[in-house]
């Protein structure tokens, strides 16, 4: 697959791994204050949900938009496994994955057989539900109060109780997070799901089993939203339902999208930049949905493909941008829906103007 | 059990499901032209239930303040579909329906900072008695807003039915390149669509404020209930959201008065999904080729 590497390029790559591990080990050390270095906790813990997401949604192509409820079954799992039920936190943060996973893949088998609007009205109604219930089971989430004093993680003797030490636990989980869908997207099975994606009915002539690598998308998605939910919990010390709502889940696309459906890098980079830009921009906090909105709708017109997207992704999300050639040059915009055969001059009608 | 209990929450049903109906109508006429979900569509109708609050406030007479109220939401459709939509209709679906994410957050937080998140009373501009026939009490109020919102349904599906505007809508929602061969001009048309969803929609709107209150979240809520309402009665037909707005009402009375308020949208939404999965293409809907 490779092709032949030559040495040169072996140690550049090479170098940059080694670069950018030292980089990420020594940044604590970088942090000027502790309210930084939460934010950068922050972003970690949110990486998982923009590559899940991208999984979901930019290499298998369905629009899920409950992801934030996986994230809060995740929470509240581990939450509650470590606070009533006494588990040690490796317990409670490989249950919370695991119960978040199933519950996605109970929601995965209805939703292989709706169409791809009714998925994510499918989806949406899973969020809402997951959060009505959060809001209304008393007894096991104490509803709107939610959950205090969850404790922070603990291996064995080792509590992860500061900043400095819960970097790096999360750091490695996050990687390992990244790792493993980096190695699932360049296997056979990431070549599937982006058929599944370019033309479902292709992918399946050509033996591709489309339900199992859904369900597979789904599985692996929501498992990963579980593991992230449970890191929030831990890291807040507290669970409440008014995480987990369809704004989170918007988010979460955001995220993806931001970075680049396809690329697993962009999501990276779209959770870094979505996370921290409303803390650079303190001043504007009250106005961060409203320039969110208007990102999305500014990204959707002009770069579908985001800042990293791939090439592939970029053709499946290819779009006429002569509108906004026309708007410049101050004509009007005309036939940006105008399939190319109606643009043959002398129809009656307005093209013919 | 009651009979007459049963009879007060049919009405309570019928009067929240009307309301529904009228939000839904100009939400499927969006849905079955563009085959898009327009996820704006509740934020408009929101906003401009703000502004005939806020009109109504400035002492305007209610018969001046709402029709400019639904007028403003037209154009908020209208500038929703010029901004948000037109340049991404030729995209895969994904994409405007992102896009419509977008204009809707902005909606949203555009009205949450001119006019909080409170949850405000709207001026009742009905009389409000209690009317008894035999043992069963209902609100005059409920009797109007049926009325109401069966008229303006009936109006809005005679200008379809009857008008050369409407005509022009029929032929766009069939077939688009077909439409511009016609000599009709597609992108006017779907102003128009658009334009109606929020017009009706506002009225919708104010009806719904009456009967509940003003909150910056009914936006995303009637998104959610049109859609429901549309895809229990079929996409893109008037009918069919008008009856499927009725149908999700009566339910949702049916389950708060009789199973549990608390859970009565989870209830519903799983019975939504429920039926997707045996029905995967709505109740009444007919099968459709997904627009590629």
């Amino acid at each position: 697959m490779m092709g032949r590497t030559t040495l040169w390029q072996f140690s550049r790559r090479f170098g940059l791994y080694v670069l950018g591990a030292a980089l990420l080990l020594a940044l604590p050390k970088m942090m000027p204050n502790e309210y930084v270095f939460r934010v950068v906790i922050a972003v970690i813990i949110d990486i998982p949900l923009a590559l899940a997401q991208n999984l979901i949604t930019g290499f298998t192509g369905m629009l899920t938009l409950g992801q934030a409820a996986f994230y809060g079954i995740g929470a509240y799992t581990s939450a509650l496994l470590v606070l009533r039920a006494g588990l040690p936190w490796p317990v409670a943060f490989l249950a919370a994955g695991l119960v978040a996973c199933l519950f996605g893949i109970l929601l995965g088998f209805p939703c292989l057989r709706v169409g791809s609007d009714y998925l994510t009205l499918m989806t949406i109604g899973f969020g809402e539900i997951f959060h009505i219930v959060a809001l209304n089971w008393m007894d096991l989430t104490r509803g709107p109060m939610g959950i205090p004093g969850v404790p922070p993680p603990q291996i064995g003797p080792i509590v992860f109780d500061t900043s400095f030490r819960m970097y790096y636990l999360y750091l490695a989980i996050t990687l390992v997070c990244y790792l493993s869908m980096h190695r699932l997207t360049k296997s056979h099975v990431g070549r599937a799901l982006i058929a599944i994606r370019e033309d479902e009915t292709a992918a399946a002539t050509m033996g591709i089993n489309v339900a199992y690598y859904k369900v597979l998308a789904f599985a692996f998605g929501t498992l990963w939203a579980g593991f992230s939910g449970s890191m929030l919990a831990h890291f807040l010390a507290f669970v409440g339902p008014m995480t987990f709502t369809l704004n989170e889940s918007l988010f979460h696309m955001q995220m993806a999208i931001l970075g680049g459906l396809g690329s697993l890098p962009g999501s990276v980079l779209g959770a870094a930049i979505l996370v921290s830009l409303p803390q650079v921009f303190q001043p504007l906090y009250r106005y961060r949905m409203l320039l969110n909105g208007a990102l999305m709708v500014m990204l959707m017109a002009w770069r579908p493909q985001g800042i990293m997207g791939t090439s592939a992704a970029a053709r499946a999300t290819r779009l006429d941008l002569r509108w906004v050639r026309d708007l410049v040059r101050g004509k009007k915009a005309k036939g940006a829906e105008a399939p190319q055969c109606l643009e043959a001059e002398g129809l009656p009608g307005r093209e013919s103007e | 059990m009651d009979v007459n209990y049963l009879i007060k929450q049919l009405l309570n049903g019928l009067a929240a499901g009307s309301i529904y109906a009228l939000v839904a109508v100009g939400y499927n006429m969006v849905y079955g032209i563009l085959e898009l979900i327009n996820f704006a569509h509740g934020d408009i109708y929101m906003f401009g239930t703000f502004i005939a609050l806020a009109l109504l406030e400035r002492h305007l007479p209610a018969p001046v303040a709402i029709p400019l109220a639904c007028l403003a939401g037209g154009l908020t459709g209208m500038l929703v579909e010029r901004v948000a939509y037109r340049p991404v209709r030729n995209a895969p679906r994904v994409v405007p329906m992102l896009s419509a994410v977008g204009a809707a957050l902005v909606l949203r937080n555009l009205a949450q900072l001119i006019w909080g998140t409170e949850t405000m009373p709207f001026p009742q501009l009905f009389p409000t008695r209690m009317i008894q026939v035999g043992e069963v009490q209902f609100n005059s109020l409920q009797v109007i807003i049926l009325a109401l919102a069966l008229s303006l349904t009936g109006l809005f599906a005679l200008i379809v039915r009857r008008t050369k505007l409407g005509k022009a809508t029929r032929c766009v929602a069939q077939d688009i390149p077909a439409a511009r061969l016609m000599g009709i001009e597609v992108n006017r048309i779907i102003q128009f669509v658009y334009f109606a969803g929020g017009f009706f929609g506002v009225a919708g709107g104010v009806l719904f404020a009456m009967y509940y209150a003003v909150w910056i979240g009914m936006g995303f809520l009637g998104t959610m209930k049109a859609w429901i309402a549309c895809i229990i009665g079929g996409i893109g037909s008037l009918q069919g959201a008008f009856v499927g707005g009725l149908i999700l009402g009566v339910t949702e009375a049916l389950i708060s008065g009789f199973v549990s308020s608390a859970y009565r949208d989870a209830i519903c939404y799983g019975l939504v999904m429920l039926v997707l999965v045996f029905r995967p293409m709505g109740i009444f809907g007919r099968q459709v080729a997904e627009k590629v």
